[in-house]
């Protein structure tokens, strides 16, 4: 036996290392580079070394200090909140009905049915947000089917369109302002905008992620209807369930775990959104798709503000650690 | 399975032959003045500007002093951003007017302004659009202004002459106006909207740049004047009409009047050759003729390794003899003086652009000021969508500026 | 009973138009001249059936030379992923030495760290060692993923022990254990980890764009993909035929790999979910 383990401490750092060099190389270190950017007013177009150190000014410019850019900044989390707030639950919900359509038994065309959700999922982001530009633009699909379908003329300008959803609906029962209330401002933006509801514009790149995403998401939940045996559904209905207390009952509890799985990735990937508005809207128009990630790549590769850029970058990622934490802790309490 | 470990050789390689020989650059206009190879950015708006740009790359190869690889980029900016923060910049590429202060303070450029042959024979307003704190860091390559160009045959129907005041401008449009095919098609930003600004008088800055002056009674009328128009539908966005740009709406007979530069032209012989057009002085405002210009210049960087090649390559550029064989082709104006008349001559019917050039003003302030000009367009979007007032875009402009100027 | 069942079908048929015809609908926008798409936007069929957008994009543009770049840094880094991630996931499953409980936890919280996070950070480093601009710098950060690594310590750990020891009692070294008797029991982990890191690294947008986007020649798809069709003095004008070619190109090198290796796509969403 000790022939067996005895030079396992040497292979085993020796398997390990080119995984050690590598994440060392380009995730801990560019973190802790990063991290001591961050407190530095660095344009990027100087040397690094000759940047001069600034406390926490870039943090106070994003968090604390009236400013342009903690308004900007306001506005990219206003427009991810209602993003995440939107795209979540929907891919959610259409992944989990599409996995229960598809799991049915004695379904013909099953692999073809699910080969087709899922595809979506696998193709380049920018291939597939350039089908949409296409989709949304003012004389395509989406204005075609939606003329014929409701009354009158539609022609939205989906991507150019930056009047919030919330906003037109209050339009719609004729409120066109701010009420006195909302005139108030937090972190430069006026309440009244907080409460914008999603662009046209944003909603269109909303619509996109949902489009892509479902996929992926009804895989997993396919994946956790395996794991529900039958021959518990079947006592169940022998003891006169109905179908619907079956579901209630027995599928739902069961799938609990992947659900909470798929809410987390769901989270994790909508704070993240970029190639979708970088390819569509480059954060127009006036900033209503303008997103933390989009904030990110703007301050440190247009602005010449890097310092700036890798502020928000630890911003983001304290943003999205909590909210899957307190997502973590909501579903843990009901389990 | 042998690649990646040969890739981690590749790394380890390059990173000691970096620190090796990272440091053979310095200061001053070194190197050999032949025999280099040089990177050019540019950016271009249209095949056939295109076209001119690398014939011209081409001529300076063939004299065999130096070879230029020229890289044409889109989203030019952001690119040369890029390429300057990652400390591999190109020898030789434009810089933008309105970037000159930012790249003046970041010390990126190495000033040659004054090295290329007859310095003194450019525009000084030009001259003055790319000094920073006093240095003059590189020399014009041209420069473009914004007028009215309109389509004839929709003019002669309607019975209509170019407008020279707003009241006519407004008249002109209301004619011209069809469902879907608004009079006047213009971009909803700074420079499109700034030509009425400075037809009324009115700047966000004072002339120094040191105080924001958004909040007078000059600036509300420019952008009610415009704000009106399009609330009236007789002014229109591009992406309204379902076009990119001015030019392209246009070009689809999906307006009659738009408001560019001399770009306008290439794109027009490229895309509409069919499209009958013509350019006219934008009208006069209540304070006079007004209008816009944008410049680029030949900036060599001051990391570049063979800056006396660059040098060489940008005086190539800027001859007198090369310039207005550019600017045959495509015609923005030459940055050179005495190459005016005899440009106009071959080009009469762009006399309007040229006319420009007595009263533009130009979008080129402070280092940062890029925010405040953001902040401004956000709000002008607003005022062309009809979702904001006047009032809330002078009040957040100024803001955004005085949090730069101070 | 018939009912339901018309219903489902009902639903699935809607849902599977729904996701299938953009497609269907940018191969045949490809086909259209610029005149015909202005005007018929909706239906898939081109009635002009113009090759000029495909003449753009194949002869008139760099596209060869993106694809070219594509497939270097798509296989290298897989190649790349694959070697590492099956070294790191054996060690830390099968190998008893000091510390690998700090690396396991350690893999496990960099997997927590969300790429766009990395944005800065990985250009910082990358230009610090002078690779910007280099077919090196793109493959290198995506040929290092956490994610393999955890895939293949899960397999692992689920692999029977017998047959490895059995070749360690006959004199194998552990790395000749590794390599003759385990790799080719893990061919099916290999092959999910493959797939998803071909199509993960085809797809990769931000890191061109950040890496490479100063140097045209070594521009990878989805990047000079996102600079096809765009025309006019602000890149805003839209030229869709030629935007549809390059966008079909691009995905059909993702769909031939899925319609092939089906399976193994499903396999691997479904491992990533043992996460949870």
């Amino acid at each position: 036996m000790s022939r067996i383990h005895g030079r396992q401490g040497l292979a085993g750092w020796l398997f390990m290392s080119p995984a050690i060099i590598g994440l060392g190389v380009f995730m801990v270190a560019p973190i802790a580079l990063a991290l001591w950017v961050s407190f530095r007013d660095w344009s990027g177009l100087t040397p690094l070394g000759a940047s001069e150190p600034a406390g926490a000014a870039n943090y106070a410019d994003l968090l604390t200090d009236s400013s342009v850019v903690r308004g900007d900044f306001a506005k990219s989390l206003r427009n991810n909140l209602y993003y995440v707030l939107g795209v979540v639950p929907a891919q959610t919900f259409l992944a989990f009905l599409l996995a229960l359509v598809v799991n049915a038994r004695l379904l013909k065309g099953r692999t073809f049915f699910r080969t087709a959700f899922y595809f979506p999922s696998v193709t380049s982001s920018i291939a597939v947000a350039f089908i949409f530009i296409f989709l949304f633009s003012p004389t395509g699909v989406v204005n075609t089917v939606l003329s014929a379908v409701l009354p009158g003329k539609v022609d939205l300008v989906w991507l150019d369109d930056s009047d919030g959803l919330l906003h037109l609906l209050l339009r719609a029962v004729g409120v066109d302002a701010a009420p006195g209330a909302l005139r108030g401002e937090f972190m430069d933006l006026s309440w009244w905008d907080w409460l914008s509801g999603p662009s046209v514009a944003l909603s269109s790149v909303m619509i996109l992620a949902t489009w892509t995403t479902t996929g992926t998401f009804m895989l997993m939940f396919l994946a956790g209807l395996q794991n529900v045996p039958e021959e518990l559904e079947e006592a169940a209905s022998i003891d006169g369930a109905s179908p619907r207390q079956r579901f209630f009952r027995i599928t739902l509890p069961l799938l609990k775990p992947t659900l909470f799985l798929v809410l987390t990735l769901g989270i994790i990937g909508t704070w993240q959104v970029f190639d979708q508005v970088y390819a569509m809207t480059s954060g127009g128009p006036q900033k209503t798709t303008l997103t933390p990630a989009y904030l990110i790549y703007r301050e440190g590769f247009q602005n010449s503000a890097m310092g700036r850029a890798a502020a928000i970058a630890f911003v983001v990622l304290v943003i999205i650690l909590v909210f899957t934490g307190v997502q973590r802790l909501v579903l843990r309490k009901e389990r | 399975m042998i690649r990646p470990s040969r890739l981690l050789t590749i790394l380890l390689s390059t990173v000691l032959l970096t620190a090796a020989c990272g440091d053979d650059g310095g200061g001053g206009t070194e190197g050999n003045a032949t025999g280099a190879k040089l990177t050019m950015f540019a950016f271009s708006s249209s095949p056939a500007e295109d076209a001119v740009l690398r014939k011209a790359v081409d001529d300076y190869n063939k004299q065999g002093r130096n070879t230029v690889d020229l890289k044409v980029l889109p989203e030019y900016d952001t690119a040369l951003t890029t390429a300057l923060s990652g400390g591999e910049p190109p020898d030789v590429f434009y810089v933008n007017d309105n970037k000159l202060p930012d790249f003046g303070k970041n010390g990126v450029l190495e000033p040659i302004g004054d090295k290329v042959d007859n310095p003194g024979d450019f525009y000084d307003t030009l001259k003055q659009s790319f000094t920073y704190k006093g240095t003059y860091y590189c020399a014009p390559k041209d420069f473009s202004t914004l007028q009215l160009v309109y389509n004839t045959a929709d003019f002669t129907a309607a019975g209509l002459t170019p407008p020279t005041t707003w009241d006519e401008l407004t008249a002109a449009a209301k004619a011209l106006t069809k469902p879907g095919h608004p009079g006047l098609v213009l971009g909803p930003e700074f420079y499109r909207w700034g030509v009425f600004m400075a037809q009324a008088g009115a700047w966000p800055t004072n002339d120094d740049v040191t105080k924001m002056t958004m909040d007078t009674a000059e600036m509300r009328t420019a952008l009610q004047y415009v704000t009106d128009n399009h609330k009236a539908g007789w002014f229109g966005t591009p992406a309204a009409v379902g076009a990119g740009w001015g030019g392209e709406a246009f070009g689809k007979a999906l307006t009659s009047m738009t408001i560019e530069g001399n770009w306008i032209v290439g794109a027009m012989k490229n895309d509409f050759p069919n499209t009958k057009y013509a350019v006219a002085e934008l009208p006069a405002g209540p304070k006079g003729k007004g209008t816009m210009s944008y410049s680029v210049c030949y900036g060599v960087a001051k990391a570049a390794k063979n800056k006396a090649a660059a040098l060489d390559f940008v005086k190539f550029l800027t001859s007198p003899d090369e310039q207005y064989t550019v600017t045959k082709e495509f015609p923005v104006m030459p940055s050179r003086k005495s190459l005016a008349d005899k440009w106009l001559a071959d080009k009469p019917e762009l006399k309007a652009f040229v006319a420009g050039g007595d009263y533009a003003k130009k979008s080129v302030f402070v280092p940062g000021f890029s925010t405040a000009i953001d902040t401004f367009n956000d709000g002008i979007q607003g005022l062309a969508k009809g979702n904001k007032q006047v009032g809330d875009v002078i009040t957040s402009t100024q803001k955004a500026g005085t949090d730069i100027l101070g | 009973m018939v009912f339901r069942r018309a219903l489902r079908y009902g639903l699935l048929i809607a849902f599977a138009v729904v996701f299938i015809y953009p497609f269907l609908l940018s191969l045949g926008t490809s086909f259209k001249s610029r005149p015909e798409v202005a005007t018929s936007s909706v239906s898939p069929w081109p009635r002009s059936f113009d090759l000029r957008a495909w003449t753009d994009v194949l002869v008139h543009s760099d596209f060869p030379l993106w694809t070219f770049n594509s497939i270097v840094v798509t296989v290298a880094a897989t190649l790349g992923r694959v070697f590492i991630d099956s070294l790191a996931g054996y060690a830390l499953a099968r190998l008893n030495f000091r510390g690998r409980g700090v690396l396991f936890a350690g893999i496990i919280s960099v997997l927590a760290v969300p790429p766009i996070v990395l944005t800065v950070p990985r250009f910082l480093v990358l230009k610090e060692l002078s690779l910007l601009n280099s077919y090196t710098g793109l493959i290198l950060p995506l040929a290092v993923d956490a994610m393999g690594i955890f895939l293949m310590r899960q397999f692992f750990v689920e692999l029977p022990r017998e047959l490895e020891e059995a070749a360690r009692i006959d004199g194998a070294s552990i790395f000749q254990a590794y390599w003759h008797v385990v790799l080719p029991l893990a061919r099916p982990a290999l092959l999910t980890l493959t797939i998803l890191s071909f199509q993960g690294v085809w797809n990769e947008f931000l890191m061109p764009l950040i890496v490479v986007r100063a140097s045209p020649s070594h521009w990878t798809l989805p990047f000079g993909l996102s600079t096809l069709g765009r025309g006019g003095a602000g890149g805003q004008s839209f030229d869709y035929p030629v935007m549809m070619a390059g966008s079909i190109l691009t995905i059909i090198p993702v769909a031939i790999v899925f319609v092939i290796f089906q399976r193994y796509f499903v396999r691997s969403v479904a491992s990533s979910g043992v996460k949870g």
